[in-house]
């Protein structure tokens, strides 16, 4: 709500100009029945059809320039919503390019793009109703006790009564229906997740024959949402009827109270009817605000579901006045680290040590879950140790900047995943601004991406769709590879990037990095042994911990865990051994 | 479907609450006959009133003007009740009516075939099943009641106008119908900037969501500020469109109203002179004038009715629409069960083709007999899936006969003959629930020893008691506390708590590494000891062992053996391998 607040202070002036453009309209709209009054009192009974002629020229410019104010408002109401989602998104997003991956993860893709496009809109569109439909309602109330006490003061007790009682009758109707229409959202939820697991798990659920389970399942969340959207549909019911029954008995007391006034030559005829349309037309705003009003509590969820994500904290951070990194990353250690998402569940990795320098390639081997990949993340500052140091260049990195350690290491990624647009713009996003078509054709040519890129009608500026969908995985993998590349970076970081290619590619590859990036830190993290065989130092994992380190050889002799992968790889350990 | 059947269909929903229905109707028909009477009455109280004299300093009301107060209070109070019940019933028809054909779509749903859901865009059923059907009720509760008191209304009213005075009504009448077509223009053109408004929504979901799917790659690179960049001028074009959108979308109100207050601004003016001359009575002008009022909010309103009612139609036409799904075939009357198969599999001049005029699979043969393994091996995309989705009569073969212990799959119940399969799939399928529950989704009476135990089995104990719940830790199919590669442990773990005859494991293994991958494999062998298994692998390490490899290539058989009788000749399947293992 705050991020509300805070725009709303920013936009006062607008909020201000709004207003008065309501209270105009608001007016406006109560003075018709005035000129009637005007018209029967003070024309037909005085046989004055002159006063007829003035009133309803009054008539026309009143409601004239009535309805100028009321589109004025419109629109000024309409332009505060618009800026409103432009400033919301904004600030969003941006606070999501903040956060740290950890944090995105856990609020999940799909509700991050809900807060920023369904929640907002919602937000948006809820303020606006409330603008038009709600604020009103305070403003016509004032001008209608005003002008029915400029009237007859002593009839001010019939509206303000007839008001007071559907005040608070909504007021009731409301306390009852909010909370169940959050419950509504929910249930709402509930039906759309479990129908969405149905039509995706099909296969799944007819091979366990859960067909019927998950009729049942489902159709009880129906129900459950229906009856629920009953219950606050039957509390509206109410709301009409209602208001009906007070219009009627307004109607009913004002002309009764009217006669005997107007016998006692207190009242004119025109005052009994100006007076009732004052009190019928304010219960019609009433009700108008009543059925905006329950929007609000689902613009609140939303607006705090947004509100949660520009408040997060971002998990990493780094220190005020970080130093920037100058210097090329000539080594990279890694002291006693451990690492784990919640202290009092079992580490990812567990005191991990190992030291890597300019010019070497070091491979870690391990299982899935055995905290390869996590070793990666604490390398791109993704997340942070639980414990222990990580240096570079001997500093430890929670003292740098950042972007300027990032600046320096090149990464590819375990899925590759490109982004909507041509090969060169994804190709840009490593190689940077001034990247030439030759620096990418170089790192294209050492990534075995070039050939088929030249076999490519557009070569450099063939369409990437969102995802790198239109290229084969085998391909996808090699873009992302020269992406990487094509940044001039000290570390090149590979996280089992090569699985989708085959073994010739994979060697030109290898051989290719060696030549040309003989003097970075190459860190290279993969199952495939075949791959890291000639690796300066082999890390294994198992289970968060180092469980060996050495070379291809060193592991084969003396590391079961090690072995057992070779074997399971069809590789001849005997033969590997002799090989020397 | 075509519009018209749609409507029809809707009118045959309707009647399934027929009772309810006339009553909503005939509950409107009163209440609004009683409401347009409250002015007459009214009226006749005003001229009486008139008519009467002065009085001073005394209480007297004589009963010509006492009769119609009370009967505007009579009238004035009993309609509501009336409209009360209405809406009442309203509020529980409308959700009624929706709850009933999503039952029944439901119910439709189970008996569709996997090409269904295959050839479907899952979003797509999804919002037909609910934020389409939602509109009907939405539409039924603000524009049913609405539309039947509406025509009441203007015929009433209408007639009360052209009562009191022909001429001048007929022009008041025009002049508002006249405001109704412009509103009818008006929202039209809101529809098309409405639409446009959500197209530039749905870029930015788009959008968002490459960025949200790259977050890796876009913090990796340093691309964030590059980003924001992007997205703030898409922000920036949709809020403009929003502006427009929404502007034309709420200014029709003033002006509807400017239009409507100048009808009735022309008949106080002409009223009050007809009144002057002596030709209605002051009573009858306030009448007159409270009509005009009653008639043109529903004329003026009328184009947004008819497009709140089309737009539900076109919504209820597609969820309709799934209702002329072909189903699956049924089981005949006198379907066999199977009890304890064995698991000999056989496919005797199976013909199969997904759509009659592409035949891919002609004429395979194989046999299998209880205990052994299959594997399907090919590249990418060569339809190694076909062959498993044939098995379960997920598709139906062409010709030929596919038969389980030597009974023909047609001959079979399709529940009870799919329950001796155990099948983990290359898309992991996890629901929202805890991970025991996930685990037990094929027994759900399983205890949790028993869980454990299939976890244990399944390598993923160790992550698990890592999660901060261990086994009850919730979970659903996009989360990402655990790993792919951990979605499938869970899935695998599944399998071991059925215990069925016939295992099917397509590319179960294909984000799991090889060692962890032998580890499972010492434990799949186990539960596969005396069971048929089907295995499609990407990693042809894994199935050298088969007792039968089928190599498929373009949706078709093109070679089976043995491993060894397959590498000793010049293959596809020697090709394939030799790809894999060069060392």
């Amino acid at each position: 709500m705050s991020l509300l607040l805070k725009y709303a202070r920013l936009k006062r002036v607008l909020i201000i100009e709004i207003i008065i453009c309501l209270t105009l309209e608001a007016i406006s709209i109560l003075l018709i029945p005035y000129f009637i009054a005007q018209i029967i009192d003070g024309g037909i009974l005085q046989n004055n059809l002159n006063e007829v002629y003035n009133s309803s020229i009054r008539m026309i410019l009143v409601s004239f320039f009535g309805t100028i104010f009321a589109v004025l408002g419109c629109y000024l109401c309409t332009k505060f919503c618009a800026n409103l989602g432009l400033y919301l998104r904004n600030n969003y997003f941006s606070k999501t390019q903040e956060l740290s991956i950890k944090d995105t993860e856990e609020f999940g893709i799909e509700s991050l793009l809900a807060r920023l496009t369904a929640d907002v809109d919602n937000i948006q569109f809820t303020i606006l109703s409330s603008l038009q439909m709600i604020v009103p309602a305070p403003l016509i109330i004032i001008a209608c006790l005003i002008l029915t006490a400029y009237v007859s003061p002593s009839m001010v007790i019939v509206p303000i009564s007839i008001i007071v009682i559907f005040g608070v009758f909504t007021y009731i109707v409301l306390k009852k229906a909010i909370p169940i229409s959050i419950i509504i959202q929910e249930k709402f939820d509930n039906m759309l997740i479990s129908l969405r697991e149905f039509f995706t798990g099909i296969r799944v659920i007819k091979a366990f024959d859960n067909l019927e389970y998950e009729k049942d399942r489902n159709i009880q969340n129906f129900d459950n949402y229906a009856r629920n959207v009953i219950k606050v549909n039957n509390l509206f019911a109410l709301l009409t009827p209602v208001a009906y029954l007070l219009m009627g008995i307004t109607q009913t007391i004002i002309l009764f109270i009217g006669s005997y006034l107007f016998r006692l030559n207190l009242f004119k005829i025109g005052q009994i009817t100006s007076v009732t349309e004052y009190t019928l037309i304010t219960i019609q705003y009433l009700i108008f605000a009543a059925f905006t009003v329950v929007m609000i509590p689902k613009a609140v969820t939303s607006a705090n579901r947004v509100q949660e994500v520009v408040n997060k904290e971002p998990s990493i951070k780094e220190i005020e006045n970080p130093k920037v990194l100058d210097d090329k990353i000539s080594s990279i250690e890694f002291k006693n680290v451990t690492f784990y998402y919640d202290k009092s569940s079992e580490p990812v990795l567990n005191n991990i040590n190992f030291k890597v320098e300019k010019g070497e390639t070091l491979a870690i081997v391990g299982s899935t879950g055995s905290g390869k990949s996590t070793i990666v993340k604490l390398l791109l500052q993704f997340i942070l140790p639980s414990e222990g140091t990580i240096n570079i260049n001997d500093e430890n990195i929670n003292n740098l900047s950042f972007k300027s350690i990032k600046s320096k290491i090149s990464f590819v990624p375990q899925k590759s995943f490109l982004f909507n647009g041509t090969i060169e713009s994804n190709l840009r996003m490593g190689g940077g601004k001034d990247a030439t078509i030759t620096d990418f054709e170089k790192a294209c040519a050492n990534a075995q991406s070039l050939d088929f890129i030249n076999n490519l009608d557009d070569k450099f500026n063939a369409h990437v769709e969102q995802g790198g969908t239109n290229f084969s995985g085998g391909q996808k993998q090699r873009l992302s590879i020269s992406r990487a590349l094509s940044k001039k970076a000290d570390v090149y970081i590979f996280d089992d990037s090569f699985s989708a290619l085959d073994y010739k590619t994979t060697k030109l590859l290898k051989n290719a990095i060696k030549q040309e990036y003989a003097d970075k830190i190459k860190i290279i993290i993969t199952q495939r042994i075949s791959t890291i065989k000639d690796a300066d130092t082999i890390i294994v994992m198992n289970e968060g911990k180092i469980v060996g380190k050495g070379t291809h050889k060193e592991l084969l002799r003396n590391n079961t865990i090690y072995k057992e992968f070779a074997i399971s790889q069809q590789i001849n350990v005997k033969e590997s051994l002799e090989n020397e | 479907m075509s519009k018209n059947s749609s409507v029809k269909q809707f009118i045959r929903l309707l009647k399934l609450k027929k009772l309810s229905f006339c009553s909503v109707i005939a509950c409107s028909f009163i209440s609004n006959i009683l409401y347009i009477l409250v002015p007459l009455i009214s009226a006749i109280a005003i001229d009486n009133l008139l008519a009467t004299k002065k009085v001073v300093g005394e209480y007297v009301l004589d009963k010509s003007i006492v009769m119609p107060i009370i009967f505007m209070l009579i009238f004035s109070t009993v309609a509501p009740f009336i409209t009360a019940l209405q809406e009442k019933l309203m509020a529980r028809l409308s959700e009624e009516v929706v709850l009933e054909t999503r039952t029944m779509l439901m119910q439709k749903f189970i008996k569709l075939p996997v090409q269904f859901f295959d050839s479907h865009q899952v979003g797509d059923i999804l919002s037909r099943t609910t934020t389409d059907l939602n509109k009907i009720s939405t539409a039924l509760l603000s524009y049913f009641s609405q539309l039947f008191g509406s025509i009441i209304t203007i015929i009433l009213s209408g007639g009360m106008l052209l009562y009191y005075n022909f001429a001048l009504s007929l022009i008041i009448i025009g002049l508002i119908i006249l405001s109704a077509i412009f509103t009818y223009f008006v929202a039209e053109r809101n529809k098309v900037l409405s639409e446009k408004t959500q197209e530039k929504l749905g870029d930015i979901n788009t959008a968002a969501e490459e960025y949200f799917t790259g977050n890796t790659e876009i913090k990796a690179f340093n691309q964030e500020n590059e980003i924001i960049t992007k997205m703030e001028n898409l922000h920036d074009e949709h809020s403009k469109l929003y502006l427009k959108a929404q502007f034309l979308n709420f200014a029709i109100f003033p002006i509807m109203r400017f239009l409507t207050q100048i009808a009735f601004i022309i008949s106080a003016l002409f009223g009050a002179k007809l009144a002057l001359m002596g030709v209605i009575s002051v009573g009858i002008l306030q009448a007159y004038l409270q009509y005009v009022n009653y008639i043109s909010a529903p004329i003026t309103n009328i184009a947004y009715v008819v497009n709140g009612f089309q737009s539900a139609m076109g919504a209820f036409n597609r969820a309709l629409e799934l209702f002329n799904e072909e189903e699956e075939i049924h089981d005949k009357q006198d379907a066999k069960l199977i009890k304890n198969s064995k698991g000999n599999v056989e496919f005797k001049n199976v013909s199969f083709g997904y759509s009659k005029d592409n035949i891919l699979m002609n004429n395979i043969s194989f046999k299998v007999n209880s205990g052994e393994m299959v594997a399907i091996v090919g590249p990418t995309g060569a339809g190694k899936t076909t062959l498993i989705n044939l098995l379960l009569r997920f598709y139906e073969i062409n010709s030929g006969n596919i038969f389980i212990d030597g009974v023909s799959i047609s001959e079979l119940k399709k529940g009870d003959m799919r329950r001796n399969f155990g099948m983990v799939l290359q898309d992991t399928w996890l629901f929202k629930g805890t991970i025991a529950e996930n685990i037990a989704y094929g027994k759900k009476d399983a205890t949790r020893e028993e869980i454990i135990e299939a976890a244990k089995k399944a390598q993923s104990h160790h992550f698990i008691e890592t999660l901060p719940n261990g086994y009850d830790t919730i979970i659903s199919n996009d989360e990402t506390i655990i790993s792919q590669g951990q979605k499938q442990l869970l899935t695998i773990a599944r399998i071991f708590l059925i215990d069925p005859p016939i295992i099917i494991l397509d590319e179960a293994t294909s984000s799991i590494d090889t060692r962890t991958e032998i580890k499972i494999q010492e434990a799949i062998n186990n539960v596969l000891k005396g069971r048929t298994s089907f295995v499609i692998a990407h990693r042809l390490s894994t199935i050298t062992s088969a007792n039968l490899i089928l190599v498929i290539n373009n949706g078709n058989i093109i070679e089976q053996g043995s491993h060894e009788q397959l590498l000793s000749k010049d293959s596809f399947y020697a090709g394939l391998y030799n790809s894999q293992f060069q060392n």
